[in-house]
């Protein structure tokens, strides 16, 4: 008898799942310092107090408990920052993705978007043709080893990782053969699958429905790619990310729907 | 002219705010806020048209059917509309190229037809004159706000004039291309309602789904 | 019937078995909280002497479903809550004294059967699906479902409770029959069936990981209950408790419980009066003083003074971590991050690998926890009970009881089915 079971501590909290979220990135956090030092060091900056600085704010204004999870934002916002961009759009787009991506919601979990998608949109959108960072090699697997211990904790739900690649390498495949796979290994991509198209408050939240995110999401990367630069850049992701999310509420509400009726079907006949 | 009469003019200002507390007419303030001085002109041909038209109607209000009210309403209000735009043509054509149809628009804009059917059909004159002038203002005042921001941040000018150097011309500001875009207008009348509802917690309405905390008991 | 669920929550631990103790219980309540929906009207003052099988106070909108006493004593105090309901009758254990009732004529008819069981507080051990209510004595439910099995962590084994009351249990069961038009389902793990099966009497072995022996999961997979088709549930213990009153016309109070957890040196079964005071139960064994004692298993376990009415074991946690050395540098950093209060429900996968309810979970939890009670009964709340939710609380985290929004739903639901 494992008597040691009778005490069941709960598993997660909401810190404990910004701490695990921390660990999943700081792989891709310090490969991608150590390539782009010392030119990074003001923008973490810069983005780590903003992160700190607005949820301080509305935890003052609204008095409730201190949330950590705008540093991760600010830490994934400037892991797809493109090149070039100066600080104060930076500032801005930042502060747009937090405070109306997140914080004028209440806490984590009741806001419907990503912050740091909403962030990188606000930003293309007002800087269009920004050039894309070079995608590095050792980026994409530092974020894929992140991804690697999301999936492991059940944090990353594994049907939107599959159904995202499948969405994407589907495509990929029909169009440009064996060598179009290459735009899969841009570290945009892998990064954006991780911590923007998988967080778990930015998809669908029904098991059929996260399928449909994941693949929803795939697709429109290379819908959006082959329009402009090519699929797996910054806006592709960014913005396909951003569709998927506000279209996840309506991917669930219809899961709902056809569960409601298998119920009822089940209710009549049985 | 004691207060309450006066109170029809100010109250559509802040506390009963076409846009922002009745949500009415908020498209037009999407389209033509861009720049300061669509925004001007279309907010004086809006308050022209509301206020003939509370005006007219007033005047007619008892002698209308009950069952062509509103097609009788909906014609007055085209008529003037018809007018403004003409006057616009006439006198400034460029402006009005600008504007396009949102003057025409000014026919299904929401806060016309609904201040004539809520006050003017069952008030005098005087009041509705105000009423139709107090609303025509508020939103003047909302549509003046959003393009001032609109057009600072979206093309460093203001009314048409050069306020901040523009990146393109060697200076350092790089306009934000999002301003210019509907979305943000938007985004800008949402913050301007947060800031007028934490001023004045009154116009706060409830939530349909309070969130409900309940604390778990002990498990562990 | 055999179900193989796979979802769950793998505990590693087994069902109880073993010796059976008898700690000597000095008081016993009768909890209001235990049967929602009732407005109690009292049949007793303090002070009153009592018999075991007294009736203690009857349902004041359906008199004949009577609650009586498990044990027999002196009232010692009644405790009125908010708005003067009812919150718990208080009695100080004295003597043997029992009521005896006449179970003769219950044999012959359903009418008479029901009488009997109204009259001895057996009724109270029912609750339908949905509301999870007592049930209205002339009620005629599609089926009643039996809980023979029980996959909460550290619970007794029904199997080896009930060997050696099998004949009861046989009775007891016998007798649901007359209850309903419909069939009694005996619910049991995978096992030699424990009634032999006749026409409406069916035996459905259910196995795999909690919370697979729940009442819910059953009801759910076998007859899903609505608005329309209600269903009743009792367990295994009262069925036999039911035969016992037929055989010998007196109640059966005692309860073989498992008493358990963390806290404890070792676990035991013991047998107790319902509505047991915990502390009696678990007094003298290890440090129990230093710990807390929950009504029911670690994870639907409420922490109350006195055995719940449908909890079958009492868990002992610890109070505090533990201080030993065997926790690492980390979790001790962790365990000084102070943890917010309640958050919102985030959409976990993993919450679907611990439901095997063909539901959408994270939307039901969402809509209990804003209140939104028409998307909670579109969903499918009406078919839930706290303890279905218990699970899916203990892994969210945001930290809500599910249990508690749930019955808040359930309450209003209900109240407006019967305007």
């Amino acid at each position: 008898m494992n008597r040691l079971t009778g005490n069941m501590p709960r598993p997660w909290d909401s810190y404990r799942v910004t701490l695990a979220t921390a660990v999943a990135l700081l792989p891709a956090v310090a490969v991608f310092i150590a390539r782009h030092f010392p030119a990074i060091v003001a923008p973490m900056l810069l983005a780590l107090g903003l992160g700190l600085a607005w949820p301080l704010l509305f935890a003052w204004l609204r008095r409730k408990p201190l949330r950590w999870d705008g540093l991760l934002t600010a830490t994934v916002f400037v892991l797809l920052l493109p090149a070039g961009v100066p600080l104060w759009h930076l500032a801005l787009a930042l502060s747009f993705g937090l405070v109306f991506g997140d914080l004028i919601f209440g806490d984590r979990g009741r806001s419907f978007l990503n912050p740091a998608t909403v962030g990188l949109a606000f930003l293309l959108f007002s800087f269009p043709g920004l050039g894309t960072e070079p995608s590095g090699l050792t980026v994409t697997l530092a974020a894929a080893v992140g991804g690697a211990i999301l999936l492991g904790l059940g944090l990353l739900s594994w049907r939107v990782a599959t159904a995202f690649t499948i969405g994407i390498a589907g495509p990929l495949l029909m169009l440009g053969g064996i060598e179009g796979l290459e735009a899969m290994t841009s570290a945009s991509l892998v990064l954006g699958l991780v911590f923007l198209v998988g967080d778990p408050v930015a998809g669908a939240s029904t098991n059929a429905g996260r399928w449909v995110h994941g693949g929803l999401a795939g697709g429109l990367v290379v819908l959006l790619g082959s329009a402009g630069d090519s699929a797996g850049s910054l806006p592709s992701v960014v913005f396909a990310a951003l569709l998927a999310s506000i279209l996840a509420p309506l991917i669930d509400q219809v899961v709902i729907f056809f569960n409601v009726r298998r119920r009822a079907r089940r209710q009549s006949n049985v | 002219m004691n207060r309450s009469t006066l109170q029809h003019l100010t109250s559509p200002l802040i506390d009963n705010n076409p846009i922002t507390l009745q949500m009415l007419g908020v498209c037009s303030a999407l389209a033509v806020t861009t720049a300061l001085d669509t925004a001007l002109t279309m907010s004086l041909a809006l308050i022209a048209v509301l206020t003939a038209a509370s005006t007219v109607i007033s005047l007619i209000r008892r002698h209308l059917p009950g069952s062509i009210r509103l097609v009788i309403q909906i014609t007055i209000i085209a008529s003037l509309v018809i007018v403004a735009d003409q006057v616009l043509r006439a006198f400034a054509f460029e402006i009005s190229q600008r504007l396009s149809v949102f003057v025409g628009l000014i026919v299904t804009n929401c806060i016309v037809l609904g201040r004539a059917e809520t006050f003017a059909m069952r008030n005098p004159v005087w009041p509705s004159f105000l009423d139709g002038l107090g609303n025509g203002l508020g939103y003047g005042l909302i549509l003046m706000l959003v393009a001032t921001i609109r057009e600072f941040l979206g093309s460093g000018s203001l009314f048409g004039l050069n306020v901040l150097p523009l990146a393109s011309e060697g200076g350092w500001f790089q306009p934000l291309g999002f301003m210019l875009l509907a979305p943000s207008a938007f985004i800008i009348i949402g913050l301007l309602i947060w800031i007028i509802r934490t001023c004045r917690p009154a116009q706060v309405e409830a939530d349909e789904f309070p969130i409900l905390s309940l604390r778990s008991g002990d498990g562990s | 019937m055999r179900f193989t669920f796979r979802k769950g929550l793998k505990t590693n631990t087994e069902c109880l078995r073993g010796p059976v103790g008898e700690p000597s219980v000095q008081t016993v309540a009768f909890l209001g909280a235990d049967y929602p929906g009732v407005v109690f009207d009292l049949k007793v003052a303090e002070g009153d002497p009592i018999v075991a099988g007294q009736i203690l106070c009857v349902d004041r909108r359906r008199t004949e479903v009577a609650f009586v006493a498990s044990a027999a004593g002196r009232v010692r105090r009644i405790r009125l809550g908010a708005r003067r309901r009812l919150e718990s009758i208080e009695i100080a254990c004295e003597g043997e004294a029992y009521r005896s009732f006449d179970a003769g004529p219950a044999a012959q008819g359903s009418d008479s059967l029901r009488e009997l069981l109204l009259q001895s507080g057996a009724w109270a051990g029912f609750r339908t699906r949905p509301f999870g209510h007592v049930p209205d004595p002339s009620g005629r439910p599609h089926a009643i479902f039996v809980t023979a099995t029980d996959t909460n962590p550290l619970a007794p084994d029904p199997v080896a409770v009930l060997a050696p009351q099998r004949e009861l249990f046989q009775r007891g069961a016998e007798a649901l029959l007359h209850l309903t038009d419909g069939p009694v389902y005996i619910c049991q793990p995978d096992s030699a069936p424990l009634v032999p099966a006749q026409d409406r009497m069916r035996v459905v072995t259910f196995s795999g990981p909690h919370p697979s022996g729940l009442p819910g999961t059953h009801i759910h997979h076998v007859i899903p209950a609505s608005r329309q088709r209600s269903v009743w549930q009792i367990g295994y213990q009262d069925v036999a408790a039911i035969g016992h009153l037929l055989e010998t016309g007196r109640i059966k109070a005692g309860r073989i419980l498992s008493v358990g957890g963390a806290g404890l040196a070792d676990s035991a079964l013991v047998c107790a009066p319902l509505g047991a005071k915990l502390s009696d139960l678990v007094h003298g064994r290890g440090n129990a003083d230093a710990a807390q004692l929950l009504s029911g298993s670690i994870l639907s376990g409420q922490r109350v003074e006195y055995l719940r009415r449908h909890d079958l074991q009492v868990t002992v946690t610890r109070r505090d971590p533990p201080e030993s050395l065997a926790r690492t540098f980390w979790q001790r950093q962790l365990d000084r991050i102070r943890t917010p209060q309640t958050g919102a429900t985030l959409p976990l996968e993993g919450f679907e690998r611990v439901f095997p309810l063909d539901l959408c979970q994270s939307p039901i939890l969402r809509a209990l926890a804003v209140g939104d009670v028409e998307t909670a009964e579109r969903l499918g709340c009406l078919e839930l009970l706290e303890d279905d939710l218990a699970l899916l609380s203990h892994l969210c985290p945001s930290g809500s009881d599910y249990g508690m929004l749930l019955r808040r739903t359930l309450d209003i639901l209900a109240q407006e089915q019967a305007a």
